[in-house]
């Protein structure tokens, strides 16, 4: 009982601060406190500049906070060193971004299977994963094509099969449908949902799309570099 | 373990070729320009040090051909009994394969109203041709057989105008028994059986090949010898073998391979060597700077996909040896084309050889180069260069890798 309440990811007094030169400080994040529990699907919904993308960033590993700790599991994150935080990513957590950010120079499958290669997965087996990947999110034909003759839609699906790819246990996403057409923001929106009950994804995304938000069952509000909750 | 490891460098260097090669590589900027660079400078290291290399070969096969392995002179006497002698050397130095006595002289050569001073060296014609290799460097005629011929240099054929038969008189000054402050002249005819090229200009100009015996009898020594060439198992250690067949026979013996008879060429030659690496290397120098902002070049444009990459779980570590892993892919791409453009030169210079006159005899000793292409050589260049390669793709790759992951991924 005491295990399921551990939440899965949390910040501690996390603070943000970027500082040009010696003049000037930007305080982007103030002493944000965010607990996320195993399979919750939260939404951090904001302005542009709030904070929002650092915060998920922090929580991700992909940035430090000046102050503060993130907790995975109760574990420290800040305290591994660069090549345990990289096989953290690897094997917990997966990434969307607003833009695809796929490799140009390889194919949707190299792309997608990347992630296994890394974790020393064979080539065949990292191959049938991401066959299977693509499959699922309707990209089967897809597989040979290089991300310049792909749609933003395919490009986007390509990007959350990377993301899903190695099973994480966190899915964060940086406004994922903000580079889409609202057709296709559609689909992408219902397509995380879809995967969040399948898989029991822990979901964690920002956007300042009011109608994506209230798929939420959480919440949080950041403003000026403080969280709150709705 | 090892699997594992083979693997991950498997999958570096598929994601660092991966990454390098693309259209914007090829046709979109410097990296072309900067791989050329490291061509040339490869194949001028290529060209120079094989070229060098063949002229030391050509000199140490000049040497070898005409003064033998190692040779042994009696200070200030001649040699009485051949027999013992050749017997003591055998002993000594097991590694003797064969021994040839010889006799020299200091003469002049007379011929139709010209004169020049000449060595004559005198030879057993059956030894001779078992401890040198004078045979193969006879341009006309033969080696003397019969009483009073001789075998002349091209340089002193050229500079008399001699042909095959014709005669010359060969003089030498011999110092009277009771007086020593006078010499008399002693002199024979001698008829011109080949014309040899000797391999060295000194000795074209100025050697003759004579018989023992018609030489013996010119200078009065009777029976009596010079001293003795020695062919051993292994060139390669006639110094090794001087040193210890001196060392038995004491300081009355004069001991030289083929490395003393001119060691100050040598000397020259393989400090010219090294001078040469080291000034040719500098363009490999260059290039290398070529490479290492290209790489920078390449890094910058790269932000993104090393933000994607570490995003995905490559580490730092690993960035930066996927960006040592493109420097090793430029230099050892750079050296292989290199290799064979230097090949290509070594063949053009050994074409032009063949039909202009590109080596002055008078300056360098020998006329001719034999271009010698040495796997020692190539591995030093090859070290050398990926040595400059990745030093040059370190910084870059340090780079590369300290990048922030939240820089990158702003890019789009």
């Amino acid at each position: 009982m005491i295990m399921n309440e551990q939440p899965i990811l949390q910040t501690i007094d996390v603070t943000k601060i970027y500082s040009s030169g010696t003049a000037t400080e930007l305080h982007v994040l103030n002493e944000v406190n965010i607990q996320i529990q195993k399979g919750e699907a939260v939404c951090l919904l904001g302005a542009s500049g709030a904070g929002k993308s650092t915060l998920l960033q922090i929580l991700g590993t992909l940035d430090r906070p000046t102050v503060g700790d993130v907790l995975f599991a109760g574990q420290s994150l800040l305290q591994m060193n660069d090549e345990q935080l990289a096989q953290f990513r690897n094997e917990k957590m997966g990434f969307v971004f607003q833009f695809h950010h796929l490799i140009h120079e390889f194919t949707a499958i190299e792309n997608v299977m990347l992630p296994c290669l890394l974790a020393g997965e064979s080539r065949s087996e990292s191959y049938e994963k991401a066959q299977y990947w693509l499959n699922h999110l309707g990209l089967a034909e897809r597989t040979s094509h290089y991300p310049n003759q792909l749609s933003g839609g395919e490009l986007q699906r390509a990007a959350i099969a990377r993301s899903l790819i190695r099973n994480p246990q966190i899915l964060l996403a940086d406004e994922p449908t903000g580079n889409l057409d609202s057709e296709n923001s559609k689909k992408i929106q219902n397509l995380f949902f879809e995967l969040h009950k399948q898989l029991g994804l822990t979901l964690i995304v920002v956007t300042h799309d009011l109608e994506f938000s209230k798929m939420f069952s959480k919440i949080y509000q950041v403003k000026d570099g403080h969280l709150t909750s709705n | 373990m090892r699997v594992m490891m083979t693997s991950k460098i498997k999958l570096y260097f598929w994601l660092a070729s991966k990454l390098l090669f693309n259209r914007k590589f090829f046709f979109g900027g410097s990296a072309p320009l900067s791989i050329f660079g490291l061509i040339l400078g490869v194949a001028a290291l290529i060209a120079s040090q094989s070229v060098m290399r063949g002229f030391e070969v050509s000199l140490k096969k000049a040497m070898i051909d005409v003064t033998a392995d190692l040779q042994i002179v009696k200070k200030g006497k001649l040699i009485d009994n051949w027999n013992e002698f050749s017997e003591k050397i055998k002993k000594i130095e097991p590694d003797v394969i064969d021994m040839a006595k010889f006799a020299y002289a200091e003469a002049v050569l007379a011929h139709q109203g010209h004169v020049a001073g000449v060595l004559v060296q005198g030879m057993n014609s059956a030894e001779l041709s078992r401890v040198l290799n004078i045979s193969s460097r006879l341009r006309q005629g033969r080696l003397p057989q019969t009483a009073n011929e001789i075998a002349i240099g091209l340089g002193l054929a050229k500079k008399f105008s001699l042909k095959i038969n014709d005669s010359v008189f060969l003089a030498v000054p011999l110092s009277t028994p009771f007086e020593s402050q006078t010499f008399r002249r002693q002199s024979a005819e001698f008829i011109i059986s080949g014309i040899a090229d000797l391999g060295k200009n000194d000795w074209n100009d100025r050697l003759i090949l004579a018989n023992l015996n018609d030489l013996q009898k010119l200078i009065e020594i009777g029976d009596r010898y010079t001293g003795a060439f020695l062919k051993i198992k292994n060139s390669d250690l006639a110094h090794d073998t001087s040193l210890k067949i001196s060392d038995q026979l004491g300081a009355r013996y004069n001991v030289m391979n083929w490395f003393d008879v001119n060691r100050n060429l040598f000397e020259a030659v393989g400090l010219e060597k090294i001078v040469i690496f080291f000034v040719v290397f500098l363009i490999v120098i260059v290039a290398a700077f070529n490479i290492s902002s290209t790489l920078y070049v390449l890094i910058r444009q790269r932000y993104k996909d090393i933000s994607i990459l570490k995003t995905v779980g490559l580490s730092q570590i690993a960035i930066r040896k996927l960006f040592l892993i493109q420097g090793f892919i430029v230099g050892t791409v750079g050296c292989l084309l290199g290799f064979l453009l230097g090949l290509l030169l070594c063949s053009g210079f050994m074409f032009l050889q063949q039909h202009f006159s590109l080596i002055s005899g008078s300056v360098y000793k020998i006329d001719r180069i034999d271009v010698s292409i040495s796997g020692i050589d190539f591995l030093i260049i090859y070290i050398a260069a990926m040595l400059a390669c990745l030093l040059a793709a370190y910084f870059p790759a340090k780079k590369g890798a300290s990048l922030e992951i939240v820089e990158g991924l702003r890019e789009d």
